[in-house]
This record gives structure tokens, sequence and C-alpha cells, in this order.
């Protein structure tokens, strides 16, 4: 490799990290919205795939891993993704173990992010050796069908989900919208499509602002009380107690069993998983403090799995991490998959999850509380909210143009819709795929 | 008037935001954002995001100058 290209990607690795890790405090913010277009803006810009992999792989550790730090130290969720810990970590913080289960979440994010890659590989061997044996192109395979496989995902997730009737019934709608959408605007690349269904439920519950039974049903008294423990020294000591203890072990099974679930949601797996783990712990504190570990391993296990067995062993979105976060790495119009090649992406994937891991779980030992404190005081909601429809917009418009912003506000507000009625983000990216099944069947 | 002021907050991902705070950040952003745009028309496309990009950092920058965030943070 040229000198350049690792500097990048040493470079971009930090950068993801770094930025990420203050994104992942930002309270709300969900884990599609932010990461799909930081990865369309690197496409944008034309860098080199293993420099996007690089950037890629550690936003998205750095970002599972600061997620959980609010709900420790506030009880509010960071994100979509830390909700099932919500519970557990209000129990500790009850107690005044705010710090010991911030430490104890990051050991587990540490661990459950090995647990996923070591999966996902498994999993991607175990695919190779299949189409070795029986001299049967699996890959291949589902690719020539797979507009029928994102259909059964659709159908999969919506009998998975909480609202199956629904889920279902808007497959079909939700695809004819995109359809219509194409027609109208030809031109357009996957990148709007992307972010309509990312930043739909923002631009929905801002539209509906517009009405005033919907702002009365929002509308709260007062600012946001919020408070937040001090640090605690750290030092080796407090690294040696952190890493090992009761947690290691039912942390590392669960994660690397829960990495074998990866068509399925993380949000999910991590509820039923995180649960089964610490169901036999009597000692309440210490099953709380279990759960909180074992759940963040199992959310980093999953989402690792699944981005690695989607790029690797069936070069497309069969999970749902893969199919809304990592939507951008599987658009055909980038060609990413083509130019990657097994041996060097996967040393950037370890290369990049290492260097995440590294920076962000030094940072959150050491000055958990600091930052969130410093994020919370000066940057407000209303500049966050801003930025991401500014860069959509921005995204969108490059691409299309005016009328193309139009046409996607349109999708995005239906999406939104959909989601708002229950229907979740891997449902909604799935009927996105399956459109090319219905346009090959009117067509 | 002050009770007035504080029933002017809605829930938005789960924090407490102002309406009219947000409406003009949006404004803020997709305004500089516009400029960026039209003021470079005429070059490639990535240097006209990279610009877009800053427009929106900018952004970001004026509106947490302009806004608090509406929590009330303790330290303990």
């Amino acid at each position: 490799m040229e000198t350049v290209l690792i500097l990048q990607i040493v470079l971009f690795a930090i950068l993801g990290s770094l930025i990420y890790i203050i994104i992942g405090i930002i309270p709300g913010t969900d884990e599609t919205s932010v990461l799909a277009p930081a990865a369309l803006l690197l496409f944008a810009f034309h860098l080199h795939p293993l420099v996007i992999l690089s950037f890629f792989i550690s936003a998205m550790v750095s970002l599972n891993l600061t997620d959980s730090i609010p709900t420790a130290l506030t009880s509010i969720p960071g994100g979509v993704m830390s909700t099932p810990l919500v519970e557990s970590a209000k129990f500790l913080k009850d107690r005044g173990l705010v710090t010991k289960s911030i430490r104890k979440m990051t050991a587990g994010s540490v661990y459950g992010t090995f647990a996923g890659l070591a999966g996902g590989l498994i999993v991607v061997g175990l695919v190779s050796l299949i189409t070795y044996l029986a001299e049967f192109d699996l890959a291949a395979f589902v690719k020539l069908y797979s507009s029928y496989i994102f259909l059964g995902g659709a159908i999969l997730l919506s009998l998975l989900s909480k609202k199956k009737f629904i889920s279902l019934a808007m497959i079909l709608p939700f695809g004819l919208v995109i359809i219509a959408a194409r027609l109208l605007v030809p031109t357009m690349s996957g990148t709007p499509y992307f972010l309509a269904i990312t930043c739909g439920p923002l631009l929905f519950q801002l539209a509906s602002m517009l009405f005033a039974k919907a702002r009365k049903d929002a509308s709260v008294v007062g600012h946001k009380e919020i408070t937040i423990e001090k640090d605690e020294k750290f030092g080796f000591k407090e690294l040696k107690e952190t890493m090992g203890g009761k947690e290691l072990v039912p942390t590392l099974t669960s994660s690397f069993l829960s990495s074998f679930l990866f068509f399925l949601s993380p949000v999910g797996v991590t509820m039923l998983a995180g649960e089964m783990s610490a169901q036999n712990i009597k000692d309440p504190e210490q099953k709380a403090l279990t759960s909180v570990t074992a759940m963040n391993g199992i959310k980093n296990s999953t989402y690792l799995a699944g981005i690695i067995v989607s790029l690797f062993a069936f070069a497309m979105p069969i999970s749902p991490a893969a199919a809304g976060p990592g939507g951008p790495l599987f658009s055909p119009e980038y060609n990413f998959l083509a130019q990657l090649e097994f041996g060097p992406a996967i040393g950037v994937i370890i290369f990049s999850l290492v260097v995440a891991l590294l920076i962000t779980s030094f940072l959150a030992f050491k000055y958990a509380s600091k930052i969130t404190s410093v994020v919370f005081k000066y940057i407000p909601q209303e500049a966050v909210i801003s930025l991401l429809i500014g860069l959509a917009f921005l995204l969108v418009f490059l691409d299309a143009g005016f009328k193309g912003v139009l046409v996607i506000s349109i999708v995005a507000l239906i999406a939104g819709f959909f989601n708002k009625l229950g229907v979740s983000y891997g449902v909604l990216f799935m009927s996105f795929y399956a459109a090319g099944f219905w346009q090959a069947l009117i067509l | 008037m002050k009770k007035c002021k504080t029933r002017d907050f809605v829930k938005m991902w789960g924090e407490h935001v102002s309406l009219l705070h947000l409406v003009i950040s949006i404004f803020i952003n997709i305004g500089l954002v516009l400029i960026s745009i039209y003021a470079t028309a005429t070059l490639a496309r990535e240097y006209r995001l990279m610009i877009g990009l800053g427009a929106i950092c900018l952004a970001l920058i004026v509106n947490s100058i302009l806004f608090k965030p509406k929590r009330n943070v303790v330290s303990k």
C-alpha cells in the first residue's frame, strides 16, 4: 500500500472516532440518521474505499460505545440503541454506582466488538466453505435473487416487530412511493432515498408541529433538569477491576452467540439476549451490572457482525445494521464492494476498531462525566436537528436540484409517517430495496 | 410573561426544544447552505460539497452561540 493511503486510513480512523464520540453523547440521536449521511459524504468526495471503511467502522464503534454514557449518567437514552439499557442503568444510578456502570458498559463494548468480529468472520468462513464444498455459489445465488430476498427480509423483520400488521401492509405502498419518486426524478441516485428514510421521522415530527394538537401533546414546561456525577480516579488498578469481574464470561458468551443473529434488529437482540444473560443472578446490583455490560457487548457484536457478514459473505445488506447505517456501502452507484479486497479490508476493519476502542474507552474511563457536561451545556438540540436537516438538504440538492429536494421531502414525510405508526427502519430499508421487485412486476 | 415563555418548549428526540429557536436555526442553516451553493455554482461538485459543509459547520457554531440548550445541568 502507498504511504499516503495508509496515512489517510489512520487519519480517518482517528477522525471518525473523535467526531462520533461527541455525536454518541448527544442525547436522542439515532444511529442511522447520524452514520448514513457521513458515509454518503465520504463517497461524494471519492475517497479510497479502504479510507471510507476505516472511517465508517471507527465511527460506528465509537458511536455505539458512547451512546450508553448519557444513559448511565442521566437515565436518558443517548440513542435508540441504548433504550434497552435504561432500566438497569437507572437502578445503578439510584444506588450511586454511575462511574462503575459507565466503566462496565465500556468494558462490555470492548468485549462485544471483538466477539462480533470473531462471530462475523466465522459466518463469512462458513459461507465460503459451503460454496467450496457443495460447489454452489451461495453469494451469487443470493445476489441473483436479491429483490426476492429483500422482500423476504422486509416480511421477516415485519413479523418480528411489534407492529406486525402495519409493517407488512406498508411494504407494497412504500415500494410504490419509491417507484413514483424514481419516475419523477429519473436521474436521482440512491443517496437521497437513504437520507429520506433516515431523516424521515425527524422531518415528520417537525411537520406535525404545524398542528396545534401535536404541539400541545409534545409541549413541556421549563428546562430539562439533569444531574451529572463527577468522574472518579482511573488508574491501572481500576482498569484491572473494570476489565475483569463476574460480568466477563456472560458478556463474552452472549455477545459471541448473538453475533450469529446478525440478520435481526440489534435493538431487539440486545433486549432479548441481554435479559437472558443476567437471568440467573440473585444479587440485584450484580444483576444490573451484568446486564448493562452484556447488553453493550451484544449491541456492538450484532452490529459489527451484521456489517462484516453483509460485506464479505453476501455482498449485499443482509442485516438491518448494514441496510440502514451501512446502506451507502452497498449502493450500486459507488461500486464500493467490487473495489474491496478481503485481506486488506479485514486488516483495515481490525485496525480502525482497535483505534476507536482505544481512544473512546480511554476517554470514557477517565472523562465520561466531563465530556457529557460540556456537550449538554453548550450544544443545543436545535443546532443538532438543524444540522441534520441542512446536511440532507445539501446532499440532495447537489444530487438532484430543487425538484429532487421536493420529491425527497415527500418521500421522507411518508417514511416518517410509517415510522411513527411503528414501522422500524429495518423494514423501511428492506422495503426500499424490495422496490425493484415491484418495479420488475409492473413495468 | 415568563409562564407563557416556558410553555413554548416541545419534546423532540427526548430533549426540550424551543420551536421558535428551532425554526430560526433551520433558516440559518439552509440559508447558509443556499448561499454557499449559489456562490459556487461554477465550481466542481466536490468543491461545492466541501464549501457547503463548511457552511453547515458555521451554522452549527452560530446556532450554538445564539441559542442556549434547554437543560439545567448540575454537577454533583
